[in-house]
C-alpha cells in the first residue's frame, strides 16, 4: 500500500486548522438516555449504566442543581488513602501521594461537576509540579482550585493567584522592583484571565484601524504590573513537620516596588499591605474582554472546539449577569448545558486523554466506584503519563493542549499508545501488585447479572459508546461468544475503548 | 479485508489508482532532495547568553549584571570561561585567534561543529512587529512555525509541511515529528507521522488476554468500522494511517538500531530516531524535534546552561551519527526559538521576554559562519530589546529554497538568500 494514499485518505480527514469538524448538520434528536449520557460525560467523568438511568429518572434539571451545590453532596470516602502529616527524613514517603489524592478525587467523588471544572481550572490556571518543586504545595493548590471551582471568577482568580504554587510557577515569588520579574504578570492576562487580544462579546477579535486585532494591553502594561504585584514570598517554616501546613505566603512591605505605577491607561493607587495581586486581578477580571476570553474556553472544553458566536455572546451575558455573585460559575455552567448549541455537540469533540480514562473506570464498575476496594495508585498516574496528560506535570504553560486543538493530542503515536494504556487497566487483575487500577470484572458481571455473551455485549456497547451500531455490536458479539470468560470481557472492554467512536466525547 | 484504500472508499470514494502506482517511483526521486530537521528550542532562547557578542564585552556584562554593587551577582560569563569556545566570522581561526564572539562556556560540542564550517550562527533573528507584540510565547511559536506573523489564536499550516505538499512521499510519507503534534508540519492536505520515543515500541498493545490473535483481528475490525462521529471518524483516520506505517517503522527500528547512540536526554532519543529513519530510508523529508524549556525568567544560569549543554552535545552527536553512516550530504538540521530574552537581566536572575535572539543551521549543504549583524547592546526597541536584524522568515526563505519550494507562495514575500546554504 503506498504512502501517497495514506497523505491523501488522513488529509481529507485531518485539515490543515486541526480542528476535529463539527456536524455539517444538526445530528438525530437525542433520545432521553443519549442526552443524559452526552451531559454525563461533559459535566463530569461520565457514569455506569445504572448511574446513567438513575439521573434519566431523576431528570437533568435536578442533577444540575444539586451539583451546582457541591456542599450538599456527601463527599465522603472519595480520597482512599490518608494524607501524610509528618515529613520523614525531610522528604516524603511518597512523592506521589498527593497528585494520587486528586485523581482518585476526581474518578470517585459524588460532586462530579466540581470535579469536572476542577479539571478544566487545573488547565486554565496550568502549574507544573516540575517547577513547584513540592507535591504538598500542589496538592493545597488543586484544594484552592477545587473549593472555587463553581464559585466566582474574581474570587478564584484572586485565590489561583496568591498560591504558594503558581507564585514559585511563574516567578512572582520574591519579585521585587524596580527590575521587576514578569513572568506572572504577563501570563495571569494572556492565559489566565482576559486574552492577548480585545474581544467583543462574541470572542471576535476586535480590529484596529491597521486591519489587526487590537492588542489588548501594552508590554508597558505588562512591566507595571509585574512592578505592582512586588513583594510576596513563600515562606517554608522549618519547624514544622506537617507537609500540608509547613508553607505560607508573606508580604513584605520593602519588596514592594513603591513608585508610580500606570496601567491600562490610569494611574493605579495599588495598595502595599499584601492585598497587592487581589487588586490588580481584580481589574483584570473585569475588563470587557475577559467574559468572551473566560465562556469561550469554557464552551471549548466542555461542548465544542468551534462555539458559535451567538452561543459565545448568550453565555457573555449569563458570566455577567452573575459577574458578582458567589455562584457565578455554577450559573454560567447551568445555562451551558440548557443551551440549545449543548445538544447539537453530542459526540462532534474528542475526549481529552485524562478523560478517556477516568470516564472508562467510572463507567465500568468495580474498581472506581467508591466501594474502595481498590486504590488506584502509581499505575493510574503511570498510565496518564503515558498518554501524555498526567496532571501535576503539564508539558508548559499552555498546559497539556491550547483550547480548540484537542486534535492536537490525538496523532498516530498516542493512537497506538493508548492500545498499552487500555490494557493495563483492562488486563488488570487485583492480585496484581503492580497495577492497582482496574476494572473489576467480578463486580461487573454482577451488575450485568447475566453470564450470557449478548447480554454482556449489549451492556458494554450501552455503558461505554451509547449503544453504538449493530455493526460494532455484532463484532463484539462475535468476540464474546456465548459464555464469556473473564479474560473475554476484559477484552471486550478493550476492544471498546479503543473503537474510534470511544474517543469521541 | 481491511486496508487503507478499503477504508477510504468507505469515506468517500476519493480515486486513488492513479497515485499509488505513481508512488513508488516518486518516493525513489525523491530520496536525494534535502532532508531538514527543525529543533524548537521552547520557551524562548536567550541569544546573549548563548553567542556571547566578546567585542562587547562590556556592555554585555553591564546588562547582564542587575544588582548594584556590592551585590556583584551576575548572569554574564567571564571572559576567561568564555576564551576556550571564542570565534569570528571565520569558521577557520582557532578560538586562541578570535575576539568577536564566544559560545556558552558549556557549548564545547558546538565550538565543534563550528569549526567543521558546516554551522551557521544567525545572529539578531527575530519576529518582525516585536515592538507592538506583547511578546507571547504562543505568538513566537506560531510564527516560527508557520512562517507567518501576527496569525492571532488560529493554527494555520507549517512552511515545512506546505513546502512538502508536492513532494511526492516516501515509504513513511513526507514529515514526522517525534514531540507530537505539531502545526510546523501541516501542509495543505495532509498531517504527518508522530512518533513518540524510541520508535522501537510504536505498536499496538494487544496483552490484554492471552489469546492476542483474537483480539488482533477483534480490533483490526471494529477499528475500521463506520463511525457515528466527526470525532470518531478523525480518531479512525489517525489509527489507520498509524497501523498502515507500523510495519515499515517496526521494519526500520529493527535494522537500525543505533545501539551506540548516547541516550542522555530526551533530545537524544529524538534525534537517535530521527536519525534511524533517515539511515533506514523512510523517505521523510522534514522532521520536528524539540528541546525546552529556555522560558528563564529566573535563576537563569542554573538552568540555561544544562540546556545548551545538552542541545550542543545533541548536535554534535547526531551530525556525527550520520556521516559515519553516510548519510548525512542532504541533511541541514535547524533550530529555532519563540523570541529571544530580554538583555538586562532582571534582580531574580533572570530574563523576561525579549526580541532577537539566535538561529543555528548545521549540515554537509551549509556554509559555516555567522550571519547577520549582531545586535547592539546600546541602542534597544521601545520595549529595550534587542533590535531584530534577520528577519526569521529569511532563513526559512532559504531552507524552502534548498528543498526545492517556492518560499514567496509560502511566506508571502520575496527575500534575498542570506547565502548559509
Amino acid at each position: 500500500m503506498s504512502r501517497t494514499i495514506r497523505t491523501i485518505f488522513l488529509g481529507a480527514l485531518l485539515s490543515t486548522t486541526m480542528v476535529v469538524p463539527a456536524f455539517a448538520a444538526p445530528p438525530p434528536a437525542l433520545s432521553a438516555r443519549q442526552q443524559v449520557q452526552h451531559l454525563l460525560r461533559r459535566f463530569s467523568f461520565s457514569a455506569s449504566p445504572q448511574e446513567v438511568t438513575a439521573v434519566q429518572n431523576g431528570g437533568i434539571a435536578a442533577w444540575l442543581a444539586l451539583q451546582s451545590q457541591p456542599g450538599k453532596i456527601n463527599d465522603d470516602g472519595s480520597e482512599l488513602e490518608t494524607l501524610p502529616t509528618q515529613l520523614v527524613n525531610g522528604g516524603y514517603p511518597d512523592y506521589n501521594i498527593f497528585e494520587r489524592a486528586v485523581v482518585q478525587h476526581m474518578i470517585l467523588t459524588p460532586r462530579q461537576l466540581q470535579a469536572k471544572l476542577e479539571l478544566h481550572w487545573l488547565d486554565h490556571f496550568s502549574v507544573g509540579l516540575e517547577s513547584v518543586g513540592d507535591p504538598a504545595i500542589m496538592y493545597h493548590y488543586d484544594q484552592v482550585v477545587r473549593a472555587n471551582a463553581l464559585g466566582n471568577f474574581a474570587t478564584l482568580l484572586c485565590a489561583v493567584a496568591n498560591e504558594p504554587a503558581m507564585l514559585i510557577w511563574l516567578d512572582n515569588n520574591w519579585n521585587v522592583g524596580p527590575v521587576a520579574n514578569e513572568n506572572f504578570a504577563r501570563e495571569s492576562m494572556q492565559l489566565y484571565s482576559t486574552g492577548l487580544y480585545r474581544l467583543n462579546d462574541d470572542a471576535s477579535q476586535k480590529m484596529g484601524a491597521n486591519g489587526q486585532p487590537q492588542l489588548n494591553y501594552s508590554q508597558q502594561d505588562v512591566r507595571q504590573i509585574a512592578l505592582a504585584m512586588t513583594g510576596y514570598g513563600v515562606v517554608i517554616d522549618p519547624n514544622n513537620n506537617d507537609p500540608q501546613t509547613r508553607f505560607s505566603v508573606q508580604y513584605y512591605t520593602g519588596n514592594h516596588y513603591s513608585g508610580k505605577l500606570t496601567f491600562f491607561g490610569k494611574t493605579q493607587k495599588v495598595p502595599n499591605d499584601g492585598t497587592a495581586i487581589d487588586y490588580v486581578m481584580n481589574i483584570v477580571a473585569h475588563r470587557q474582554s475577559t467574559a468572551p476570553f473566560e465562556v469561550k474556553e469554557l464552551l471549548q472544553r466542555f461542548v465544542t472546539e468551534n462555539p458559535s458566536p451567538q452561543f459565545i455572546s448568550d453565555i457573555v451575558a449569563v458570566w455577567h449577569k452573575y459577574e458578582n455573585a458567589p455562584d457565578q460559575i455554577a450559573q454560567v455552567m447551568t445555562a451551558i448545558a440548557n443551551h440549545p448549541d449543548f445538544d447539537l455537540a453530542y459526540h462532534g469533540m474528542l475526549k481529552q486523554p485524562v478523560e478517556s480514562v477516568f470516564q472508562s473506570l467510572r463507567q465500568m464498575p468495580g474498581a472506581m466506584q467508591g466501594t474502595a476496594d481498590v486504590t488506584p495508585g502509581d499505575s493510574l498516574l503511570w498510565e496518564l503519563n503515558g498518554l501524555g496528560q498526567q496532571l501535576f506535570w503539564p508539558v508548559s504553560v499552555f498546559s497539556f493542549y491550547r483550547p480548540g486543538n484537542l486534535s492536537g493530542t490525538v496523532n498516530t503515536g498516542t493512537a497506538l499508545d493508548k492500545t498499552g494504556v487500555f490494557a493495563n487497566i483492562t488486563s488488570a487483575q487485583p492480585s496484581n501488585p503492580y497495577t492497582d487500577t482496574y476494572i473489576n470484572i467480578a463486580t461487573l458481571r454482577a451488575n450485568i447479572g447475566s453470564a450470557r455473551g449478548d447480554v454482556i455485549a449489549a451492556y458494554l456497547m450501552d455503558a461505554l459508546l451509547d449503544g453504538g451500531t449493530p455493526a460494532q455490536l455484532a463484532v463484539l458479539q462475535h468476540y464474546l461468544g456465548g459464555a464469556p470468560s473473564d479474560n473475554d470481557i476484559s477484552g471486550a472492554i478493550w476492544l471498546l475503548l479503543n473503537a474510534p467512536d470511544y474517543a469521541a466525547n | 479485508m481491511i486496508n487503507r484504500r478499503n477504508v477510504l472508499r468507505g469515506l468517500g470514494g476519493i480515486a486513488m489508482a492513479p497515485m499509488f502506482m505513481q508512488s513508488v517511483a516518486a518516493a525513489e526521486a525523491n530520496a536525494n532532495g534535502t532532508i531538514v530537521v527543525a529543533i524548537l528550542l521552547a520557551g524562548g532562547n536567550d541569544g546573549l547568553n548563548t553567542v556571547v557578542p566578546l567585542a562587547h564585552y562590556g556592555d554585555y556584562y553591564t546588562l547582564r549584571t542587575p544588582g548594584p554593587p556590592p551585590q556583584g551577582l551576575t548572569l554574564a560569563y567571564t571572559q576567561a570561561d568564555l576564551a576556550p569556545n571564542a570565534f569570528n566570522t571565520n569558521p577557520t581561526i582557532p578560538p586562541s585567534q578570535s575576539n568577536e564572539f564566544a559560545f556558552a562556556p558549556v557549548m564545547t560540542d558546538m565550538r565543534t561543529l563550528y569549526a567543521t564550517g558546516k554551522l551557521a550562527v544567525i545572529a539578531g533573528v527575530g519576529l518582525p512587529k516585536q515592538e507592538e507584540n506583547p511578546l507571547s510565547h504562543l505568538n513566537g511559536q506560531m510564527d516560527w512555525l508557520t512562517g507567518q506573523i501576527n496569525i492571532g489564536e488560529t493554527p494555520p499550516s507549517g512552511w515545512l509541511g506546505l513546502t512538502l505538499d508536492n513532494v511526492p512521499p516516501g515509504p513513511l510519507g513526507n514529515t514526522a515529528s517525534l514531540s507530537g503534534t505539531t502545526p510546523l508540519l501541516s501542509g495543505a492536505t495532509a498531517q504527518g507521522l508522530v512518533i513518540n520515543p524510541p520508535m522501537d515500541y510504536f505498536g499496538v498493545n494487544y496483552s490484554v488476554t492471552d489469546k492476542w490473535k483474537t483480539e488482533k483481528a477483534a480490533f483490526r475490525k471494529i477499528g475500521a468500522l463506520p463511525t457515528v462521529s466527526a470525532s470518531g471518524t478523525y480518531d479512525q483516520a489517525v489509527l489507520q494511517a498509524a497501523l498502515a506505517d507500523m510495519g515499515v517503522v517496526h521494519k526500520i527500528a529493527k535494522t537500525h538500531e543505533a545501539k551506540t547512540y548516547q541516550l542522555n536526554s530526551w533530545l537524544d532519543y529524538q534525534l537517535r530516531d530521527i536519525a534511524r529513519l533517515i539511515e533506514g530510508g523512510a523517505g521523510i523529508r522534514g522532521y520536528f524535534a524539540e528541546q525546552g524549556s529556555y522560558d528563564t525568567h529566573s535563576s537563569q544560569a542554573q538552568y540555561q546552561p544544562q540546556l545548551l549543554q545538552e542541545l550542543s552535545f545533541s548536535l554534535l552527536q547526531f551530525y556525527s551519527y550520520l556521516q559515519a553512516k553516510g548519510v548525512s550530504s542532504n541533511v541541514v538540521i535547524m533550530t529555532m526559538s519563540d523570541f529571544g530574552r530580554r538583555p538586562a537581566a532582571n534582580l531574580d536572575f533572570g530574563t523576561d521576554h525579549g526580541g532577537a535572539t539566535v538561529s543555528f543551521v548545521l549540515g554537509d549543504p551549509v556554509t559555516g559562519g555567522v550571519y547577520g549583524n549582531y545586535p547592539s547592546l546600546k541602542k534597544f526597541d521601545g520595549n529595550e530589546n534587542l533590535k531584530m536584524n534577520v528577519d526569521f522568515r529569511n532563513v526559512l526563505s532559504d531552507l524552502i529554497v534548498a528543498m526545492g519550494g517556492n518560499p514567496t507562495q509560502i511566506l508571502g514575500e520575496t527575500w534575498p538568500s542570506l547565502g548559509f546554504i
